[in-house]
């Protein structure tokens, strides 16, 4: 009954609303892409390279005479797909690290906060930098650099929650009654915990399709011919004077996408915080 | 004042454990990385005995973890290798653009701060008025943008239409007030709404009732007794943002062909100049560690409840 209340005191927050109204119709851009697209995003024409926005190249064309609309619907498949992979791994990273430290204290809880401190010190973009170099410039060697340097976030959070759980009565019983760790923690630790990491996917997806843009930026991301939204962003700074709309294009879905994770993140952070409970 | 030394001490070992962390970190990285320096250095007709006796010249024959020491040993001494691509010395490289990117970092954190602090305070005074709901919006909005996009808006409405501001590069002071705008505006909305829901609870504090029950005026309660234990946490977080900072500012020094350490570790990478790659985080790392630490300990002087903990 609660979370009745909390999810419909949620959609009174017309912040929440119109965020979500938005993050709806990117998804239908990421199912519909090919339907909403005029071209693909792959067709090259001379002939119309750098045409301003018109009715047949709604936002344009590059230099090779591809049209931008139609590689921004596309590249909304890119930017999102990779951001929830960047998201699913830190998920899995952070939360295995915070249960382990909320659960077994002690000494390997204090490894844990070490290590934990320790990413947190390094500046994520330029440790995320170094990991791409190593393993190679793609999509999904970005989303793991992402998730490898933003872990940190969900750790500590989680890492609370498990020693309020561990210290219940119906743990301890469980413990008496001899279960092993694992099954107390599969069983017992990981179903209280579902809806605090749901809440902290949702806040940590706005970062990390920021995160995951600025690598494709700086060049690193999905290689061409792929239609990345930093890159296409990239390639049209060098046109600026005379063909502004390619770098306008991209950064106001980028903008439109993030926004309405951040819109809906405000009003799922009212879940968390406890001062708004009970 | 003995428990402060205290807290300073423990917090220092913890401050030289990260940074060792962070070299042993790095330098697996590297090691991992397709293909050796040498490999990259020789040309192919040179044969595999010379080869080898390079190797063995530079350590590299050695097993990991010696060249780990020796590799420590060199960087104690402030050397950092040198570089595959431009043949120099990556020390000097970096020296030459680390003012650059402390510049540029330093003027947007001052933008951020003297535009979000009376912001903040303005927001928390006239809590839910549509100052505040609008301020609030705004804020999110910005905090959406990717920085380089909003580098390339500033480029197009100030350099391009009204030609008032250079494009890019360095050409003296006027060429950082693009690149610090755009690195602070984003990064703007933390400090404001950490400025604002701090002293929305030091409004709550009894001594504010009690400055107010004694008469004081409203400024001088705001200024004297709320924005001073308000400013706690804004100032700790002075420091603790700077890494987050200092990784926009290598997208922003992109956009503006900045010549800062972003640039320089941007060139490297697609040049596979792995030398560069560590030399710069390691430096950038402990430049970070170095802040956090400040942050900590300052935290730990301006409020006696964490040294304690």
């Amino acid at each position: 009954m609660v979370k009745k209340d909390k999810f419909k005191r949620m959609l009174k927050n017309p912040m929440v609303v119109i965020g979500a109204i938005m993050f709806l119709l990117v998804i239908l851009v990421v199912i519909f892409a090919p339907v909403i697209a005029p071209h693909s995003y792959t067709e090259q024409n001379a002939d119309v390279a750098l045409t301003a926005p018109c009715r047949e190249y709604p936002w344009g064309t590059d230099q090779y005479g591809r049209c931008i609309f139609s590689r921004v619907i596309y590249g909304s498949r890119i930017a999102l797909s990779v951001g929830i992979i960047a998201v699913v791994i830190e998920t899995l990273i952070g939360v295995t690290l915070g249960v382990i430290s909320g659960y077994y204290g002690k000494k390997i809880d204090k490894v844990v906060q070490f290590i934990t401190d320790a990413t947190w010190a390094i500046p994520p973009i330029i440790l995320a930098m170094a990991i791409v170099l190593m393993l190679g410039s793609s999509a999904t060697n970005v989303a793991i650099a992402v998730a490898v340097v933003s872990w940190a976030q969900f750790t500590k959070i989680i890492r609370t929650k498990v020693m309020a759980i561990k210290a219940l009565p119906y743990i301890e019983a469980a413990k008496i009654y001899g279960e092993s760790d694992l099954s107390i923690i599969v069983r017992y630790i990981l179903p209280n915990l579902v809806s605090t990491i749901i809440v902290l996917a949702t806040l940590a997806m706005p970062s990390a399709i920021l995160s995951t843009t600025s690598m494709g930026f700086l060049g690193l991301g999905a290689q061409q011919p792929l239609p990345d939204w930093g890159w296409i962003l990239q390639n049209g700074i060098q046109f600026i004077k005379k063909a502004a709309w390619i770098s306008m294009a991209p950064g106001l879905a980028i903008v439109w996408t993030v926004l309405s994770f951040n819109l809906v993140g405000e009003g799922v952070k009212e879940l968390l915080d406890p001062r708004t409970r009970v | 004042m003995n428990d402060i030394m205290r807290f300073i001490a423990k917090r220092l070992c913890i401050g030289v454990l990260v940074v060792l962390f962070v070299t042993v970190l790095v330098f697996a990285i590297m090691q991992a990385m397709p293909g050796n320096p040498i490999d990259l250095m020789v040309d192919t007709r040179v044969s595999a005995e010379k080869v080898a006796e390079i190797k063995a010249q530079w350590g590299l024959d050695e097993p990991p973890v010696v060249q780990y020491f020796y590799w420590i040993k060199n960087v104690l001494r402030g050397d950092l290798g040198t570089s595959i691509s431009l043949k120099q010395s990556v020390s000097d490289l970096i020296l030459q653009r680390l003012p650059y990117t402390l510049m540029l970092t330093g003027a947007a954190l001052l933008i951020e701060y003297i535009i979000a602090i009376p912001l903040g305070l303005l927001a928390a005074v006239k809590k839910n008025s549509a100052a505040d709901k609008s301020l609030t919006v705004v804020t999110i909005v910005l905090w959406s943008m990717p920085p380089f996009w909003l580098g390339v808006l500033f480029i197009l409405t100030f350099s391009v239409w009204l030609k008032i501001l250079p494009i890019s590069g360095w050409d003296g002071i006027v060429s950082l007030i693009l690149p610090a705008f755009t690195l602070a505006l984003p990064s703007l909305a933390q400090i404001f709404r950490l400025t604002r829901s701090e002293v929305l609870d030091v409004l709550d504090e009894k001594y504010v009732t009690t400055a107010y029950a004694k008469g004081l005026k409203n400024k001088v309660v705001l200024v004297r007794h709320v924005l001073r234990n308000a400013m706690i946490p804004v100032t700790v977080m002075f420091f603790l943002s700077l890494p987050w900072l200092i990784g926009g500012a290598v997208v922003v020094e992109n956009v503006f062909a900045w010549p800062g350490m972003g640039q320089l570790i941007w060139k490297a990478i697609s040049k596979q100049d792995f030398v560069i790659v560590q030399g710069v985080v390691l430096v950038i790392t402990i430049l970070t560690v170095i802040c956090n630490l400040i942050g900590d300990i300052l935290a730990g002087i301006l409020d006696p409840r964490i040294r304690l903990e």
